[in-house]
């Protein structure tokens, strides 16, 4: 109970969202900046943001989730597929910038807040005198210095070609790879396929870059399997499960180094969202992509919550009574649909019959899966 | 971690709190992320001038991607509003709750849209099927296929975001 509440609690400190800033009365344009940052599904800032045909950016993960339900734009439903998706780097970028930013912002406002309330409490004309000007020295001294850096940082730069800034990876302008900044003009002059940075973090070691080199950075020797498939930036296409074997979806997971856990209906829920979490996660610019190791676990969380919760059943002598007449009938008709598995008019080749009901909201893949 | 329903959730209550729902709709009841319950009442002049009826939102954790389960609530001396498309037992045929759900909309614009749905009625009465619906409805409305049929189809609504720009 107290876990839970604690969580419940850090829930609370770690959720953002647009009221965190001042509304447009006070300061016109800022809620609306971080309404703005945020996918309309998830609420969230953009993650992997792409584009549909109509124009509306969603998350892809989120949009996809939502296509897989209906296939149309949630925002004008314009009918829509993934093979429509653009990402959108530029607003990936903007939500970067804006994530920085932002506890900055409210920590100036805070500040700012602070001071005007200091002011007003205390009108003692020569104490406030005596600690504001230092501080406003101190800020404008800062403001000034940041100026500064800005203007004259595109000079800069080019000479800069001691220190560290060489050897940074930065980001092509034109295919968006990394590249070290010493090699971004043949880089570009190779027609962007030459001297792209294959890891994943800003300050390569030498060991990181050898090892690139060593296991052949863009061969295609490892294929889909192990870690070359965390090269390829070839999406994974969706599957029919309807037709597959229960044996075939099992390899497709132990190739992606899942769980082959389950019934066929949780393998192909696994896979789904499987294809779903990676194929959003090449929507990313490559320098924010997950390791796929990381991708696993997210598997296993949403895999793990998507799970109805079990009833615990405390009491199961009462438990049994109460729920006697549903037991008995659930065992006459376990009987009887044995007995019927047994009966010659049933066909040979015929998929284990659930025994469901009708809960047509349970069964989300029911298209795929009825063939029969 | 939490989940995407229970954050997004969060973050609705959050807006609640914040700004507070639009005339005559108030949070009721929201302790948890499960089931929300306001009170919905017409303003102005309608046929249920003075009513105030109690709606209950029932989440699953696929919430936004599928809808909640929403309905009027009929217990302790309350009764579902007289309407074409509201059962006795509190289910309503509302197509933004079955096949026109969007996980763009929110929990406030389903009560903007059902209060709508309300003020814009001509007469009062049950539907034509209600007796034999309510005999043999299942407890959750979401597993009932309606049929959105007839000028109903208007109740389609697209929050203001979409105009944003």
């Amino acid at each position: 109970m107290l876990s839970s509440h604690n969580n419940a609690l850090k829930m609370a400190a770690e959720i953002t969202d647009p009221f965190d800033l001042p509304g447009p009365s006070e300061r016109p344009g800022l809620r609306d900046m971080d309404a703005s940052m945020r996918c309309t599904i998830c609420q969230e800032f953009y993650d992997a943001p792409v584009t549909l045909s109509c124009g509306h950016c969603f998350c892809s993960l989120c949009i996809r989730n939502s296509l897989a339900e209906k296939p149309e734009c949630p925002q004008c439903r314009k009918s829509s597929s993934d093979v429509h998706f653009r990402p959108n780097p530029t607003v990936e970028q903007a939500v970067e910038a804006w994530k920085a930013a932002r506890p900055c912002i409210l920590k100036l406002l805070k500040e700012t807040a602070d001071l005007l309330s200091r002011a007003n409490a205390a009108p003692v004309e020569a104490h406030s005198r005596s600690s504001k000007p230092v501080k406003k020295r101190k800020r404008t001294q800062s403001v000034d210095s940041v100026a500064s850096i800005e203007l004259v940082e595109p000079q800069t730069a080019i000479k800069s070609s001691e220190g560290k800034s060489v050897r940074e990876a930065v980001g092509c302008p034109i295919c968006n790879k990394q590249v070290l900044y010493c090699n971004i003009n043949t880089h570009m002059d190779s027609g962007c396929s030459k001297h792209v940075v294959s890891r994943r973090s800003t300050q390569p070691t030498q060991a990181t870059r050898w090892q690139g080199i060593f296991t052949g950075d863009n061969n295609s020797k490892g294929k889909q399997k192990s870690s070359g498939s965390e090269d390829s930036n070839a999406p994974l296409p969706k599957l029919a499960y309807g037709t597959m074997k229960e044996k075939a979806i099992r390899e497709l997971l132990v190739e992606h180094g899942l769980s082959t856990h389950g019934d066929k209906a949780a393998l192909v829920a696994r896979h789904r969202q499987w294809v779903m979490m990676y194929n959003a996660n090449l929507d990313k610019s490559e320098k924010n992509r997950k390791p796929l190791k990381e991708l696993r676990k997210e598997l296993k969380t949403w895999e793990d919550g998507s799970k109805s919760k079990k009833v615990v059943v405390e009491d199961t002598v009462a438990h049994e009574k109460k729920y006697r007449s549903e037991f008995t009938d659930l065992v006459e008709k376990a009987k009887a649909s044995s007995s019927a598995r047994k009966a010659p008019s049933v066909p040979i080749s015929s998929p284990p019959l659930e025994t469901t009901s009708d809960d047509a909201d349970v069964v989300p893949d029911s298209e795929d899966e009825a063939p029969q | 971690m939490a989940s995407i329903s229970s954050r997004r959730l969060a973050k609705e209550l959050n807006e609640i709190h914040a700004q507070g729902c639009p005339v005559g709709i108030e949070l009721k009841q929201a302790d948890d992320f499960v089931t929300w319950r306001f009170s919905i009442e017409v303003m102005g002049e309608s046929l249920y001038k003075g009513e105030k009826h109690l709606l209950q939102f029932r989440f699953d954790p696929s919430y936004p991607i599928s809808s909640p389960a929403v309905q009027f609530v009929v217990e302790d001396g309350r009764e579902a509003p007289i309407h074409p498309h509201v059962y006795s037992n509190g289910h309503i045929c509302a197509s933004i709750l079955g096949n026109e759900w969007s996980p763009v909309l929110s929990v406030v614009a389903v009560c903007v849209t059902l209060q709508s749905m309300l003020a814009s009625c001509k007469k009062k009465e049950r539907p034509v099927d209600n007796d034999r619906y309510v005999k043999n409805a299942p407890d959750n409305p979401k597993k009932t296929r309606f049929h959105y049929d007839g000028p109903y189809l208007f109740l389609r609504y697209l929050p203001a975001t979409a105009t944003r720009d």
